[in-house]
């Protein structure tokens, strides 16, 4: 068992390690290791604007796709649980998993097909390329937040409320705002990083100025090995980044509170 | 006031319901409405509360019809089983809550929450979140919850089912004591006969959706009106007999019992009952309904002991504080026999 485990390990740490040695290489061809050792290649990087302008529209989108997923997700969540019957609850649960159960690929031939027409003239916009992160990403976020109220007390707490003399709104902002902004925090923190590594659907739609940057990778694999491994970093280091702050907020926030004292 | 106007509903595709209950609650009284499970008190609770729209019937609260109104416009307080308190916000956030939601002004709001905390005696832990509390302290938060917006009543679902069994006394004392304090109408449901008997003014009986008996507790302990009511308030000892005459019945182990006059015909089955604490053990010898017995089983109940007594092939229990180490006869006081049909 525990040499399965660390084979495993090594199988997922061999390539970011390759990635590592490669990136800090001078040169490196039909070698086993590279030769030298240079920052230069992060500093290339750095200084190319395709790429800085890549990474900025990565940041922007994969925070516009989040603020959206929110602003979808929340209000949708509190309507599922506490408006559909049954049929209908079951019915948007099977909806909302589609795009994780349909390839990307025929997701953004559908994008091509609706969006390159005349009278939708958008591909290649911006705001094309979040709305087809927005469709991507949008079930996991749903299912973190579902998933959480449908394990918390809302609709004890909702009627409890509503007998009180509590309108909708007040019920939403007092009892559901409070029930979900940990699992809203934890999935969008998700979305983040899927938004953040998509390339499949993006290369497919995005436009000339508005290419994110894993998009923008691709092209780097025609250079250097040394400057497709410090640009593969860089993607590399933000998604860790939020896999780590993601793991850490959960952990944080699964904890029992202190708070919460044995009765 | 609370008033059910002929109040019938059942569930869809169901009969499980409740079935034209006539129900008052007198201002400032307090109700228990005791049942089994599956009786329709969860449901009758529901419906006064608005959760629940009758089929027929009405609701009234104080004389106005709110039938068709909602939960919130009804003005109610209520305490639910598992009390629902807000667990993100704190003792004073939870009492507050009614106030806040009816935009009464902070200080203001906490100003009333904090008197009424210190009236249930919370008042030290208002900064407590719900999970740092007791059971029973989690009650009162609920209770002073439901009364800080001065309802019209207070309705009250199990509310002790949460507590253990040494909690449940005192709080229920507690209870009976914030009621009359604040002399709130309420209306309380409960499973539990003991509870129903200690807590209310008067004690309404319901099975399978039907009002059996609304009476005083001690009227509907000492004189149940049917068969049912006798056996689900109390312990009972039952006695398939026939009617001789007017103050008389026959039956097959005991003989002849006397009993007070009634309404049944000659020669018709009846059942009678008595209770095990109307049962004398080694009674004088010129009393009445004196039978012989044989003491089968004798439990040890604390203050009270329950003998188990055979008489022929009957068996009949009796409880006391105290008893003789030999019983040889019982008897069975006519005003305590109750006749019921069969």
């Amino acid at each position: 068992m525990r040499l399965i485990t660390y084979g495993y390990l090594i199988y997922l740490l061999a390539p970011i390690v390759l990635l590592l040695i490669g990136a800090f290489g001078e040169h490196w061809s039909n070698t086993l290791l590279p030769e030298g050792l240079t920052w230069r290649w992060f500093i290339t990087v750095w200084e190319d604007a395709t790429y800085r302008n890549a990474m900025v529209t990565t940041f922007t989108l994969a925070l516009t796709t989040c603020l959206i997923n929110i602003l979808l997700v929340v209000p949708l969540v509190y309507g599922v649980t506490l408006k559909f019957p049954a049929v209908a609850q079951s019915i948007t649960r099977l909806l909302v998993m589609l795009p994780v159960a349909v390839p990307q690929l025929v997701i953004g031939f559908a994008f091509i097909l609706a969006f390159s027409s005349a009278t939708l003239p958008w591909l290649g916009s911006h705001w094309l390329l979040v709305a087809g992160h927005v469709v991507v990403t949008f079930p996991y976020l749903f299912y973190t937040v579902y998933a959480d109220i449908e394990a918390s007390p809302l609709k004890a707490y909702e009627r409890m409320a509503h007998s009180l003399g509590a309108a909708e709104w007040q019920r939403f902002v007092h009892l559901y705002l409070p029930l979900v902004y940990r699992s809203v925090f934890t999935g969008s923190l998700t979305v983040a990083a899927l938004s953040i590594g998509e390339f499949e659907l993006s290369n497919l739609i995005s436009g000339f100025m508005t290419q994110p940057y894993p998009v923008v990778l691709i092209q780097a694999f025609y250079r250097t090995t040394g400057f497709a491994c410090a640009a593969t970093l860089f993607l590399l280091s933000l998604a860790l980044l939020f896999s780590l702050f993601s793991t850490l907020v959960q952990w944080r926030l699964g904890r029992p509170s202190s708070r919460e004292l044995p009765q | 006031m609370i008033a059910l106007d002929n109040i019938q509903f059942h569930y869809p595709h169901s009969s499980v319901g409740v079935h034209d209950i006539n129900l008052r609650v007198e201002t400032g009284e307090f109700l228990v409405v005791v049942g089994a499970s599956g009786s329709g008190k969860s449901t009758l609770l529901q419906l006064i509360a608005g959760f629940l729209t009758p089929l027929k019937g009405r609701v009234l609260l104080d004389h106005q019809d709110v039938t068709h109104l909602s939960c919130g416009e009804r003005g109610l307080g209520i305490v639910l089983q598992d009390y629902v308190l807000f667990n993100h916000m704190t003792v004073l956030g939870n009492v507050a809550y009614p106030l806040k939601v009816k935009g009464v002004r902070q200080a203001e709001r906490h100003q009333r929450a904090r008197k009424i905390l210190q009236e249930v005696g919370l008042e030290a832990l208002e900064h407590h979140y719900p999970a740092q509390l007791s059971g029973g302290q989690q009650q009162r938060v609920a209770i002073a919850r439901a009364l800080v917006f001065e309802p019209r009543a207070l309705l009250l679902d199990e509310p002790f089912s949460a507590l253990d069994a040494s909690r449940r006394e005192s709080m229920r004392q507690e209870l009976k004591h914030i009621q009359r304090q604040f002399g709130v109408t309420t209306l309380m449901i409960t499973h539990d006969q003991e509870e129903a008997l200690m807590l209310g003014d008067n004690v309404a009986v319901l099975e399978q959706g039907e009002l059996l008996q609304h009476s005083a507790p001690h009227q509907l302990y000492t004189q149940p009106v049917s068969e049912a009511v006798a056996r689900f308030i109390g312990r009972t000892n039952f006695i398939d007999a026939q009617v001789i005459d007017s103050q008389r019945i026959e039956t097959a182990d005991l003989g002849i019992l006397q009993v007070t006059p009634h309404a049944f015909t000659e020669g018709q089955t009846v059942r009678a009952m008595i209770r095990p604490e109307a049962l004398i053990a080694n009674p004088a010898s010129d009393s009445s309904n004196r039978v012989p017995t044989t003491l089968i089983e004798r439990q040890f109940l604390g203050a009270q002991q329950r003998q188990y007594l055979l008489c022929g092939t009957t068996t009949l229990s009796l409880e006391s504080a105290s008893t003789p180490d030999h019983i040889t006869h019982v008897a069975l006081p006519p005003t305590h026999i109750h006749l019921f049909n069969r």
